[in-house]
Order: C-alpha cells, then structure tokens, then sequence
C-alpha cells in the first residue's frame, strides 16, 4: 500500500463509493444466484475498493475500476468454492438470478432469466454490462480485462443468440410482436462507445 | 487499462460479427427483452440500499484496513 490518501481525499473517496452502491446490487445480482449472496458480494466490493484506494488514480472512471474489482473478486472466489468442492460442475453454478429483483414479478422476467441462462457467462457479462448497466464498450472491456473487440463481439455474439432463441420461442408461440427496444439500446451503446474514451 | 491492448490478447471470438444482418432482422422480439434487461437491472440499482450497507462504509475508517473493526 503507498501512502495514505488525505483525510479529504480519502472522505470523498468514500462518498464516491457509496454513490455506486445501488450500481454495484445491480451488476452482483446478474451475477449470483440470489438477492442475498449479490449484497454480501458488492459489500466485499466494497471492502476491497476501500483497500485498494491507494491504487485508484484519481480522474479515472471509479465506478469502472469497482465494478472490475467486484467481478474479479467474484470469480476468484468461485473457483475458491470449486476447488474446495469439486463435484459442483459450471452448470450448476452458472444460473445467475438477474431476475431476482422483480421474482414476484411475473413468468416474463422468468423468461428473461432463462433466456440469459441461455447465454455462455462471457457473452451475458458483456450484454448486461453494455445493455442494461449503460457501460460503454471500452468500459465493459475494463472491468473484464479483456479487449474492445472482444467485448463488441460477445454483446453481438449474445444479441444473435438471444434473437435465435426468441425466434424459436416466437414459432412455438406465434405471438408477434413489433419494437426494436434492444437494437436501440445496441446502437446507443455503440454511439455511446464511440463517443465515449475511457479517459 | 489502455483501449490499445486490443486485437492480440484475448480476441480470439469467432463469428461475432456474421450476425449483424440477421440480428437486425429479428430485432421484433428482442426488443421487448431488451427493454426487461434493462428494467431487471433497473430496479435493483433504485431499490432502497439495505440498512447494513450503508453502515458498512460508515464503519471503513481512514486508516484501516477496511475491516469493520468498529474504531470509531
């Protein structure tokens, strides 16, 4: 750890981080299976972001940097729990509950918990990221340590793979319907990312 | 984290681009879902913040470790 931040810095700091709370339940909760174990991972976010404090560059995008902290931890503690527990296979863990906020809510948020559970974990980061936390493509490629191209091409992978999914369901169930919601999102995200640098 | 370390590292994704024209065609029913993912994720980010979170920043002080050690 360096030097420790002045008081100042170090209050502000922390007002920061608290303004990213709701944003933090948000991401943890498409990532774990529950309400419960989301909150107890963006508390551990928290924890870590506050020690990590000395190694955040003021300027940059600090809601980025926890979000990278928060999915770093979570994974790092999931292969934790399946090396302690070898008999729990990837299928078993992977089943995200984004839905879990509205879970009295309705068969169409199920749907589109199962349509997501549909997706690789790589492809769904990408898509909730993008799409529904409003980060831009440079952002997502930050907080999953990967790069640019490689996020644009899984939230596209996700996006083709949704619609052949919807498509099939939309077969079975003949219900048409007409709005382009997600292509709008898509393209402002795009826009976004395009106007968007990092810094 | 530089926007430069594109391309080499990790970009080894196939097919991501071959779909645009399809996606665009079927963008109907997306759409809809879309705009759930978006409301999913809405609703937790306005959900009350629970009571033990927002102690718990209280209770990080300036020069420890982070741990709730209750120093204050």
């Amino acid at each position: 750890m360096g030097a420790p931040m002045a008081q100042a810095d170090s209050s502000a700091f922390k007002t920061e981080l608290a303004e990213l709370i709701p944003h933090l339940r948000a991401f943890a909760r498409s990532l774990c299976h529950n309400a419960a174990e989301a909150d107890d991972l963006a508390q551990e976010a928290l924890v870590k972001a506050w020690r990590a404090r000395e190694s955040y560059t003021p300027g940059t995008n600090l809601k980025a940097w926890v979000f990278m902290i928060l999915r770093n931890h979570f994974y790092s503690e999931r292969r934790k729990a399946w090396r302690k527990n070898e008999v729990s296979t990837e299928k078993d863990i992977e089943r995200p509950g984004p839905a879990t906020a509205a879970q009295d809510a309705s068969v169409q948020l199920e749907e589109v918990r199962q349509a997501l559970d549909s997706l690789s974990e790589e492809q769904r980061e990408a898509l909730i990221l993008v799409g529904a936390g409003g980060f831009s493509y440079e952002e997502a490629a930050e907080i999953c340590g990967c790069a640019v191209g490689t996020i644009k091409s899984r939230v596209s992978r996700a996006r083709a793979n949704l619609l052949e999914l919807l498509e099939r369901k939309q077969l079975k169930n003949k219900t048409p319907h007409t709005s382009s919601v997600i292509d709008t999102l898509m393209q402002e995200a795009a826009t976004r990312a395009g106007e968007r640098e990092p810094k | 984290m530089e926007p430069a370390l594109a391309e080499n590292s990790k970009a080894h994704d196939t097919d991501g681009h071959a779909r645009r024209s399809k996606a665009e065609a079927g963008d109907a029913e997306l759409g809809e879902f879309g705009k759930r993912l978006r409301q999913i994720y809405q609703d937790t980010v306005d959900e009350p913040i629970p009571d033990e979170m927002k102690s718990l920043l209280d209770r990080l002080d300036d020069n420890s470790n982070g741990r709730s050690d209750g120093a204050s």
